[in-house]
């Protein structure tokens, strides 16, 4: 079996808790978390990618070797960088937020009457 | 010696970080700085059209890597017409805010959220690599976020936070289709992936494309995708809901096409969503106009609109995708590049001069709507525009989709829409007529004249609609060469990589 395959299965299950958390939960805070799971998720995924059986980091030092692909660790970079920064401004918002209304709560906050 | 098309991106970038530091420093400044920044932005975007015109695409390799493994930008002439589209779009957004705020201070940080959402719409039309895409719809959220939670409108914050939500998950659709592709071709260059797709298991390439289609549907409004769309335009205010709509879900669409048509080769790959699209996209309209018609909120009712003008735009693409690269097929995404524009020119309007009708009833209800007879008169002409009535350039871009269409199903819900969006714009008319308001031209302090100067941009822009209605002649040869530039993925691939192994 492909090594690769249980890390692109667990990064579909964590996927799969992140967007379930996004969808079930209605405060902010815990929406954050499920954000940052979906997130995590991708991270993994990119990990999984960049995978070589018996290959070492990538570095050129002589190394005749296999070598994990570097280019998936370059985006696992980036993207925990956007994702640290969207985080931010989610829990900006939240505070911000909770200190205007006293909730945390999307709900509460946010009337979904389409024709209002 | 050739522009680079990176200056274009770079610009609006070091005008962002410039402008916040001059804000800090010397805030009365920083307005006019703005605007001339932004000046030089539309003239560099000029320039590089031309060339790009005239001497054909230019190609920019950052660092001078091979663009096989490095990233690279491409200027053609359909990027060109987003870089146009995008500069222009952020000139006259600050044109019109100076038109009623004047050149003082300007509270918040709309000049360079504003900046960042034109370098990452600059971006995402330039860009050659899949990932840096990627970034570029990243950096737009962030600026979008920027520009709709402002600190006087708490329900910005809010919308800001469900829009956060939404494109969080867009953007790790995003990226999981990205390194799917990667995985399966390893390579991030769209025109490298374009060679090598072909050999994708289809189940693979499928669950790309959804992927694709997903994310980026969710950021121009694909139904059912399109629900934060009326509230996030309603908290952005009118000023920055013209620019996420008017040219933002433009930018999408755009980035849309390109990846459908370079990188995924979906003409030769799955030539049978082309049809789906179609449908996809008459789904809009339906949706989107009928939505509208029992909206009660002005801006809600605009962002309903988009959504349904974003249906149009899909339904021409999807009809040129089903044509191919034949005459009729570049003149069906001709027809839809001139929706864009005619789109963005109205839609603009509709929203700024929409601002003193709001300002004038405190309120955002359509029933108590109050405009002045300039105002109301400038309404009238771009409700005309966009619900399509002759001599229009809504019409002229409504009648191209309908007459690309072989079957009779598009052309009837075509006319279906515009008839529900000649009711719904006409109820708003008819309530504007019997609230009009005669405000006093001078008051001590000024506000009414610089009310009325804030008509000056939407009446410029809805004169703009009467404009490109007669010389739709002189505009379709132009929109024909993109069309051919966006459609024609061999010559994508040849600029981009040119003679290299």
């Amino acid at each position: 079996m492909n090594p690769q395959i249980p890390v692109f299965i667990t990064a579909a299950l964590v996927w799969a808790i992140g967007i379930y958390g996004l969808i079930i939960h209605r405060n902010m805070i815990q929406i954050c978390v499920s954000l940052s799971i979906m997130e995590s998720a991708v991270i993994i995924l990119l990990v999984g990618l960049a995978f070589v059986p018996g290959g070492s980091a990538p570095i050129l030092d002589g190394h005749t070797g296999p070598f994990a692909d570097p280019v998936p660790h370059a985006l696992a970079l980036t993207a925990i960088v956007i994702g640290a920064g969207f985080l931010a401004i989610a829990l900006s918002l939240t505070v911000a937020m909770y200190r205007k209304y006293g909730t945390a709560d999307v709900k509460k906050l946010f009337p979904w009457d389409e024709t209002q | 010696m050739r522009l680079d098309p990176v200056l274009l991106v770079v610009t609006p970038l070091i005008s962002a970080f410039l402008l916040s530091l001059v804000k800090k420093l010397t805030p009365r400044l920083a307005p006019s700085l703005a605007l001339g920044l932004s000046v030089f932005t539309l003239v560099l975007s000029t320039l590089l059209a031309k060339e790009v015109y005239i001497n054909g695409p230019v190609a920019s390799y950052l660092g001078g890597w091979n663009p096989r493994i490095g990233i690279s930008l491409l200027a053609d002439q359909a990027s060109v017409l987003l870089v146009l589209l995008v500069s222009w779009g952020q000139t006259l957004g600050l044109v019109f805010i100076a038109s009623y705020r004047g050149f003082t201070h300007w509270p918040g940080k709309y000049l360079v959220f504003s900046s960042i959402f034109t370098c990452s719409l600059i971006g995402m039309a330039l860009t050659a690599d899949l990932f840096n895409l990627f970034v570029f719809i990243e950096l737009s959220t962030v600026a979008t976020i920027g520009i709709m939670a402002k600190p006087d409108r708490p329900l910005g914050s809010v919308a800001g936070f469900v829009y956060l939500i939404v494109a969080s998950v867009s953007g790790s659709l995003l990226l999981i289709g990205v390194v799917l592709v990667y995985s399966a071709t390893g390579s991030l260059s769209m025109a490298v992936i374009a060679q090598e797709i072909h050999a994708l298991p289809p189940g693979l390439y499928w669950g790309i494309l959804l992927c694709f289609t997903l994310s980026l549907g969710m950021k121009f409004g694909l139904v059912p995708m399109h629900f934060w769309q009326p509230w996030a335009y309603h908290a952005a205010g009118c000023t920055g809901a013209a620019l996420l709509t008017a040219f933002g879900m433009k930018a999408y669409l755009f980035a849309f096409f390109r990846v459908l048509w370079v990188p995924l080769q979906l003409p030769s790959m799955a030539p049978v969503f082309f049809p789906v699209l179609t449908l996809w996209g008459l789904a809009n309209i339906i949706l989107g106009h009928t939505m509208g018609l029992i909206q009660k909120d002005y801006k809600k009712l605009l962002a309903l609109s988009s959504t349904a003008h974003g249906g149009y735009i899909l339904v021409a693409a999807g009809l040129a995708g089903s044509m191919g690269t034949t005459t009729a097929g570049l003149f069906a995404l001709a027809a839809g590049f001139f929706h864009m524009l005619n789109h963005s020119l109205v839609k603009a309007s509709l929203l700024w001069v929409g601002r003193s009708f709001l300002k004038q009833a405190s309120s955002s209800t359509i029933d108590v709507l109050k405009a002045s007879p300039l105002g109301t008169g400038i309404f009238v002409l771009a409700a005309l525009g966009i619900v399509g009535i002759p001599p229009t350039g809504g019409f002229a871009s409504k009648l191209f989709i309908a007459s690309s269409a072989g079957t009779p199903a598009p052309v009837i819900i075509i006319g279906l829409g515009t008839l529900i969006s000649l009711a719904y714009y006409l109820r708003i008319y008819l309530i504007l007529r019997d609230q009009t308001s005669t405000p006093s031209i001078v008051k001590s302090n000024g506000t009414s004249v610089r009310e009325l100067n804030s008509l000056f941009v939407p009446g410029i822009l809805a004169m703009g609609v009467l404009f490109i209605g007669f010389s739709s002649s002189i505009i379709m040869p132009v929109l024909l060469n993109g069309a051919g530039a966006m459609m024609d993925s061999g010559t994508y691939i040849l600029h981009v990589l040119g003679d290299l192994p």
